[in-house]
């Protein structure tokens, strides 16, 4: 039942970070991306990553979809129809992604390494939150402070960039 | 199971990086990236079942984290830009160097 639901759900993610790409309208392709975070968070509690799922919703939807709709609407009045639905060099674009896709399922596909992994593959087995916030706070405290710092960072940095407004107006 | 998720997550990446190397739209670069990045981290959490530890769980939350800095400076790099030079074309980035 969870197997035929996950196959459902990555079929699901795919369709929509497809329509994601190939949306004509930047508003469209941010509701679709949205959508694709949705199902991979879906995908996540299904595989036993219950707060990776929820951390997913809360951090995606909740906060980086927000910021994204917030920039189209306060950029809503610009003309939008020679950028939004044209492809920049698409056929180089795809044939580096097709390389990427086809040399890296090459090397799973040939490596021990996975095939072994893909024996000893469990879906039922949950993540334990607790093991994760001990380790965590253990064993990647010196990353998580690191991170946090990161984010300080990534605060006063927006804060001077959009400083500039009052220049230039 | 295994491979589907694994070849479902190379998928994603693919069309990310087909998008952030194809459109001229900053916010769909930046959508782009995180297309990518989510495909790596499901990529992740596939290997971490194969595993005993939970140690893919920390990773993605730290890349969940950076992933969350990079939009929002990207996002106010795309503010900045469309205010100085009025436009949302990636080609014209560099224009803000002379301000």
């Amino acid at each position: 039942m969870i197997e035929t639901l996950v196959i459902i759900f990555c079929i699901l993610a795919i369709g929509t970070a497809l329509t994601t790409c190939l949306s004509s309208k930047i508003i469209r392709s941010t509701f679709f991306f949205g959508i694709t975070l949705f199902i991979i968070a879906f995908i996540f509690m299904l595989v036993g990553s219950n707060l990776l799922g929820v951390i997913q919703i809360l951090l995606y939807t909740g906060g980086t979809l927000i910021l994204f709709l917030f920039s189209i609407f306060l950029t809503g009045d610009w003309d939008y129809n020679n950028l939004g639905e044209t492809f920049h060099k698409p056929v180089t674009a795809v044939l580096i992604a097709f390389f990427f896709f086809l040399i890296t399922s090459y090397l799973i596909s040939t490596s021990e390494t996975f095939i072994n992994l893909e024996t000893t593959f469990n879906l039922n087995r949950v993540a334990s939150v607790q093991e994760i916030s001990s380790s965590l706070f253990n064993d990647w405290i010196f990353v998580l402070e690191l991170s946090s710092i990161l984010l300080l960072a990534t605060i006063v940095g927006c804060l001077t960039l959009l400083k500039f407004r009052k220049e230039v107006d | 199971m295994f491979m589907a998720l694994v070849y479902t997550s190379l998928l994603i990446s693919s069309i990310g990086i087909f998008m952030l190397l194809s459109k001229k739209h900053i916010l769909s670069i930046l959508i782009g990236v995180e297309l990518f990045l989510n495909g790596i981290n499901l990529l992740f959490i596939t290997i971490c079942k194969s595993y005993s530890n939970d140690t893919a769980n920390i990773f993605i939350l730290f890349i969940l984290v950076i992933t969350a800095c990079e939009v929002a400076i990207g996002l106010a790099i795309f503010l900045l830009n469309q205010r100085i030079n009025r436009t949302i074309d990636i080609n014209n980035l560099n224009r803000l160097r002379d301000e």
